[in-house]
């Protein structure tokens, strides 16, 4: 993979695919319906749909907007270029719109915003379920023609090469499935044959090839042949560097339109790795916490004090880190944190303890917030797990240099009895 | 069993090595608001006729009791009914000929403009059904829609074919029109097929907003119907309605269909002259509109 081709009329002779600058935006809203047709017309009609009835009185809002349209955008795509070689492969790894909307774009099915793609050559779709939508309610050969004919297959080459496509499916393998499922089946792998005999450039793949795994290997044993031939192969998958490891010399790792990563399958897998954080929905409560034992208050005396907190977590694989703040009547605040993340692999019970030491807080009452950091990297969200009472006494406040200490263990009941609980994770020990 | 051995077994190690097309380059690009993008379009894409005009004619039939029997019986009951009312009940004269034979044919001719533009209104908006909501010019639909049209012209045509037989038997006279004129009463097809599209470019996207338009265009359709001569002659008007019938555009291919098969008078130079005004109004109006319009579809999808 390198940069793109400046000047589409001069594609370097082993460039077989360049995405120029393509951008794309995603949109689902209906048009504006014009301001004169919503004074005229009852509410419950067009006139009153949705939030076109609150633009009634904007006077920005021209007659035509009914052929302007009017939507709201998001940008899948944004400004995306490079060349795709003889013999590359290229991933495109993505959770959002941005690996599904590429490919769409390049097989036809959707046009770019902005930018342009060049191929030389043909692109062989090897992607399930657009083939499967083109095809509708068509089944067999029929199938591969209707496809054919929205993607500008030669119809020539369809005809010629249909015994070998037919072949290449082993129909007979099928033979057993249910009527229906049987039916979907050979239309699925007689779509994917056809695009396997295109004599094309360009293979491109997402999410593996259906439920089908038998016939899979034999498309992706082809494939990697073809490549090896020559062609050029871009894959998408969702979540797993793995999937495209085979194919693919190089990833991209989109994430909200735009390449958040790129490198080596290797490089790609590490990094995803570490920047890896939890998305969380603002309104889910992966966390739940109490003082282990019970009440709202916490005394601190003069030797310091740990603190207990039992944790249910909800989630698998959550990365969290902690933070306790602490705000007395004269709007003081104290704070102590724990650098890093550690990583709780399984959902269930966990202790926290906190220690918080000698001189950290003067005498007097505080207000305690326990609060929990979910996820990494830029996803990071902060959620209040506890509020609670602390009250210091016989603090000197001269023994500042003390550091405070994290530690997230299993919860003592999943232990064995006797046994001390053993943090698996990180302990992380920060100054306040 | 060995990863090599697995993929023997599999098969796909011994295909055979392809021959990679390079030479030819494909650009894709945006979407472009230009009529000559829209024609280009049509070019492109001309593979989809067949296939889009064959999912219109299927539509009509399909989940119906009598199925495929629908295709000759719909005109067939239409004429019937047409030729009972005017030739029957209000003995409207058809001048030397048979009135069947002059309804059959004036139905035929106008079945193309109406099926033309009823396909193209409706068709429009349920465009995304065609490729499962993936992208593909929707002007396809538009022109597939005379697809439909033919076959029902067809069929009255048929139709006619068989009156022109029976009373060529019964009468033992010839009612077709010397081959000589033959060619006008094609062009005069065609015109007609054209108005049908050319509207249905229009009222195509318009659908796709809101259903009133195709209320509206049926009841309009059915003026229309009366204010064409096709089940009366326009001779057999008293002539201060002539002229207004004159300056409906579809009356002069009309008349040039029943002048081309059946040798009645040919049209007016006013009727022509409205024909050729009409047919740039709405051939070059359907096609500005459409472009305009279709960047709904594109930014929908």
């Amino acid at each position: 993979m390198s940069k793109a081709s400046t000047s589409p009329d001069r594609l370097p002779p082993d460039v077989l695919l360049s995405i120029q600058g393509v951008s794309r935006a995603t949109s689902t809203a209906m048009p504006e319906v014009p301001r004169w047709l919503k004074r005229v017309l009852p509410k419950s009609g067009l006139a009153g749909k949705g939030a076109n009835v609150q633009d009634f009185d904007d006077a920005d809002n021209p007659d035509d907007e009914m052929l302007e349209g009017s939507w709201e955008e998001n940008a899948a795509l944004d400004e995306l270029s490079f060349d795709l070689r003889r013999g590359e492969g290229l991933g495109i790894l993505g959770y959002g719109d941005a690996r599904a909307t590429l490919m769409r774009i390049l097989i036809g099915a959707l046009p770019p915003s902005t930018g342009r793609v060049v191929v030389r050559g043909r692109i062989a779709p090897l992607l399930v379920r657009d083939l499967t939508r083109y095809a509708r309610q068509e089944v067999g050969k029929d199938a591969v023609y209707v496809v054919g004919r929205f993607m500008h297959w030669p119809k020539g080459l369809l005809r010629s090469r249909m015994d070998e496509i037919v072949e290449f499916a082993r129909l007979d393998e099928l033979d057993r499935l249910p009527r229906r499922k049987r039916e979907r089946t050979e239309t699925l792998r007689l779509l994917l044959s056809a695009a396997l005999h295109l004599d094309a450039s360009v293979y491109a793949l997402d999410q593996g090839v259906g439920d089908d795994p038998d016939f899979g290997l034999r498309v992706f044993d082809v494939v990697e042949q073809r490549k090896a031939e020559g062609a050029a192969v871009i894959q998408g998958a969702q979540h797993s560097v793995d999937d495209l490891a085979r194919l693919c010399d190089h990833v991209l790792w989109f994430d909200e339109g735009s390449v958040l990563h790129e490198g080596r399958p290797l490089e790609v897998a590490v990094a995803a790795h570490k920047g890896r954080g939890q998305k969380v929905h603002p309104l889910a409560a992966p966390m739940f916490a109490k003082l282990s034992e019970g009440g709202q208050q916490v005394d601190v005396g003069s030797d310091g004090t740990t603190v207990e907190f039992d944790l249910d977590m909800l989630r698998p694989h959550l990365d969290v880190a902690f933070l306790v703040e602490f705000h007395n009547e004269l709007g003081k605040t104290i704070s102590i944190d724990q650098p890093g993340l550690t990583h709780a692999k399984d959902p269930g019970a966990y202790r926290l303890r906190i220690f918080i030491p000698p001189g950290l807080l003067e005498d007097g009452a505080y207000r305690a917030h326990l609060v929990g950091q979910i996820g990494g990297g830029d996803s990071v969200q902060k959620r209040e797990l506890l509020r609670f009472d602390v009250v210091s006494e016989g603090q000197s406040g001269s023994e500042a240099d003390a550091e405070a200490a994290f530690v997230l263990l299993p919860a003592p009941d999943d232990e064995p009895s006797g046994t001390p609980a053993v943090a698996e994770w990180d302990v992380s020990r920060a100054a306040p | 069993m060995s990863a090599v051995a697995e993929q023997a077994e599999r098969g796909a190690v011994t295909a055979a090595p392809a021959r990679i097309e390079s030479k030819h380059v494909t650009v894709i690009a945006p979407w472009r608001q230009s009529i000559l993008a829209r024609l280009g379009e049509v070019w492109t894409f001309r593979a989809l006729f067949p296939y889009l005009a064959k999912e219109l004619i299927m539509r009509r039939y399909r989940r119906t009791y009598l199925s495929w029997i629908w295709i000759p019986l719909r005109p067939g009951l239409q004429i019937l009914s047409g030729g009972l009312v005017f030739g029957g009940f209000l003995q409207v004269s058809s001048g030397d000929r048979p009135y069947l034979i002059y309804v059959s044919l004036s139905t035929a001719a106008w079945v193309l403009f109406e099926r033309a533009l009823h396909w193209g209104t409706r068709g429009v908006r349920g465009a995304g059904s065609f490729s499962g909501g993936s992208f593909f010019p929707r002007i396809m639909v538009v022109v597939a829609s005379s697809g439909p049209a033919i076959m029902d012209f067809l069929i009255n045509q048929a139709l006619f074919m068989i009156a022109l037989i029976y009373f060529s038997i019964a009468r033992q006279t010839n009612y077709l029109a010397p081959p000589q004129q033959w060619a006008v009463g094609a062009i005069g097809l065609l015109l007609l097929l054209l108005f049908g599209l050319s509207v249905g470019l229009i009222t195509g996207p318009l659908t796709a907003l809101t259903k009133e338009i195709r209320y509206v265009t049926s009841y309009l359709v059915q003026f229309l119907l009366f204010m064409t001569p096709v089940y009366y002659p326009i001779s057999e008007l008293p002539d201060r309605y002539r002229t207004l019938l004159e300056l409906n555009p579809l009356t002069a291919p009309m008349e040039m269909v029943q002048f081309g098969f059946v040798g009645s008078a040919p049209p007016s130079p006013l009727a022509m002259t409205s024909c050729l005004v009409g047919i740039f109004v709405f051939c070059g109006g359907g096609l500005w509109f459409f472009n305009r319009f279709e960047r709904t579809f594109v930014a929908r999808l």
